[in-house]
């Protein structure tokens, strides 16, 4: 039984390197603390609104984002001073009421020029919501949740606009 | 060998080599990517740009993939939207945004936002002598009082915090920038000599309890002193503050003998202390120091190695999502507040220092393949699940 332990010795101080992923690394140390995920927690509603624009390419003050400041509240923004607190609670009423601050968005005309193709391709839509290139996996949930739904073609650019903006890789933590 | 002699050798190979294979650049890249991609929304409000992911490629073909989580952190540290990081980490630690008809709630969250905007020390929120309006542009301060500590002596600070015998605002101050819980180490904040106080809060168990007013216990229990010895010298910083965040001059610290327990005459609240002459000064203690207001009081937060501790500890929170004063391992704090000096660090300063940690990293990435816990928290009251 010594021979093949020793092996094993020596295949662990020969190598090191392969005994190990680089980036999670080697130091035997237990986690730090524990990382929350359990449950799907919002984005402040402030950087969900920075999001927002930045994909849109305009500031958080333009009129394209009018709807969703106005429903700030209702989107889980905090307002202390009249004891609201900041909920981030990723509900159905809170899907919602985001699906219509979202539409002035999805529907405003720069928006389409910045993505023409919106409908048929969504990989540049999805590559500025998510900063990584679109995977094959996320064409593919697109596509399976607008299958045998009988819509035309200006009702799916929305809905694509919609599923990716509203998708939790984007809007939560 | 038979066939038992193999199998510590089978099971040597299959982890050591096998099971976790070194991982090719295109494996480095993606964990990397998500391990940024995890804290760029509340750090920057963005996702990473095209320039942050082309670092990131590059680094992962190289022998330190993780010398781009430097790179980036570094660029983040100059982008604007971490000044707005800042500003909302801070009005959801202390729970003030917004404005009523008299006071502006978001002058801390300013202070807060400017202070990174012109990457000033972090410390400067419990120092500046001037507050901050809305279009980031420095403003008197609304409290009146005749010094500054910045948002200490905000009345937004003051009004949402305010209570009886100037507690809340005590424990405030000291939770939100030292970390600290009462009651604190008796070596960090030596308690105030028992004479000083108030009967009610010399006593240390139901027997010495003198005071018939505290004969039911007031607060959390007998032993008063254990945390009134060090209350005392951080309420008595506000005695001079009503409850509407204003200062007055006319304060007395006493007791208003037809009030409320804790409440002084004309909305001010009542001090700790026993004589009239020490009851209406705000001269106290902060981590041992004496100091003569709250302005001296915020100077010696500001230099202190607690406030640099909870600093790190709240951009971790902050940065991560955990619930505020999670358990982290102290050595972890203790390692990354090491290398930052609380009087000159900038926010920024802290966030490389906490995201750039490979001890961080490390927890955060592991988790990624770690199973999710059993769900047992229901959505808030009033919230229907999705």
């Amino acid at each position: 039984m010594q021979r093949p332990l020793l092996l094993c010795l020596f295949v662990a101080l020969a190598l090191p390197w392969a005994c190990q992923n680089d980036i999670e690394g080697s130091s035997n140390d237990g986690p730090a603390f524990d990382v929350p995920k359990n449950q799907v927690e919002l984005l402040p509603f402030r950087v969900r609104l920075a999001r927002v624009a930045q994909v849109a390419g305009v500031a958080t003050d333009d009129p394209m984002l009018e709807e969703m400041r106005a429903r700030a509240a209702e989107l889980g923004d905090h307002d202390f001073s009249t004891g609201v607190r900041p909920n981030l609670a990723w509900t159905a009423a809170r899907m919602s009421t985001w699906i219509k601050a979202l539409k002035p968005v999805c529907t405003a005309e720069a928006f389409r020029a910045r993505y023409p193709d919106l409908g048929a391709d969504p990989s540049a839509l999805i590559a500025a919501a998510y900063g990584r290139p679109a995977a094959a996996a996320d064409l593919a949930d697109i596509e399976s949740a607008l299958e045998g739904v009988a819509i035309d073609g200006e009702e799916r650019t929305q809905a694509v606009c919609f599923a990716v903006l509203s998708s939790v890789e984007f809007v939560a933590k | 060998m038979t066939r038992l002699r193999l199998v510590p050798v089978v099971v040597c190979l299959v982890s050591c080599v096998g099971g976790t294979p070194k991982a090719t650049p295109e494996e480095k890249a993606a964990e990397v990517r998500a391990y940024l991609s995890s804290i760029a929304p509340i750090l920057v409000s963005r996702t990473l740009s095209a320039d942050e992911q082309a670092v990131i490629d590059e680094a992962a073909r190289s022998d330190d993939p993780l010398v781009a989580i430097d790179t980036v952190l570094h660029g983040w540290a100059e982008d604007p939207a971490l000044a707005e990081a800042a500003r909302e980490m801070i009005q959801t630690r202390l729970s003030v945004s917004g404005a009523s008809a008299e006071i502006n709630f978001e002058l801390p969250g300013n202070l807060a936002a400017y202070t990174v905007a012109n990457r000033l020390p972090w410390s400067t929120l419990v120092t500046a002598d001037y507050c901050v309006g809305d279009d980031l542009s420095e403003i008197d301060c609304d409290s009146g009082a005749p010094y500054r500590a910045g948002i200490l002596t905000t009345r937004a600070f003051l009004k949402a915090r305010a209570s009886r015998f100037n507690l809340t605002r005590a424990s405030t101050m000291m939770n939100t920038f030292a970390c600290q819980h009462y009651p604190l180490a008796d070596d960090l904040e030596p308690r105030i000599a028992r004479e000083r106080l108030r009967t009610m809060f010399k006593a240390d168990s139901p027997e010495e309890q003198e005071d018939p007013q505290a004969a039911g216990a007031f607060g959390n229990g007998f032993a008063c002193y254990s945390c009134h010895g060090q209350f005392a010298w951080h309420a008595q910083l506000f005695v001079q503050f009503d409850d509407q965040g204003m200062w007055r001059d006319d304060a007395t610290g006493l007791q208003d003998p037809d009030g409320e327990l804790g409440r002084s005459l004309g909305g001010l609240y009542a001090s700790h202390l026993a004589t009239p002459e020490e009851a209406r000064l705000p001269a106290s203690q902060m981590l041992g120091q004496p100091v003569a207001d709250l302005r001296e009081a915020g100077a010696v937060l500001a230099a202190s190695p607690e406030l640099a501790a909870c600093t790190t500890k709240g951009v971790l929170e902050y940065g991560i999502g955990l619930e505020q004063g999670a358990e982290i391992d102290p050595a972890l704090i203790a390692e990354i507040a090491s290398q930052l000096a609380p009087a000159q660090a900038t926010f920024a300063d802290y966030a490389v220092a906490v995201f750039s940690n490979r001890r961080v990293i490390q927890t955060v990435i592991r988790s990624f393949h770690a199973p999710a816990q059993p769900a047992d928290d229901a959505p808030p009251a009033g919230e229907e699940p999705p």
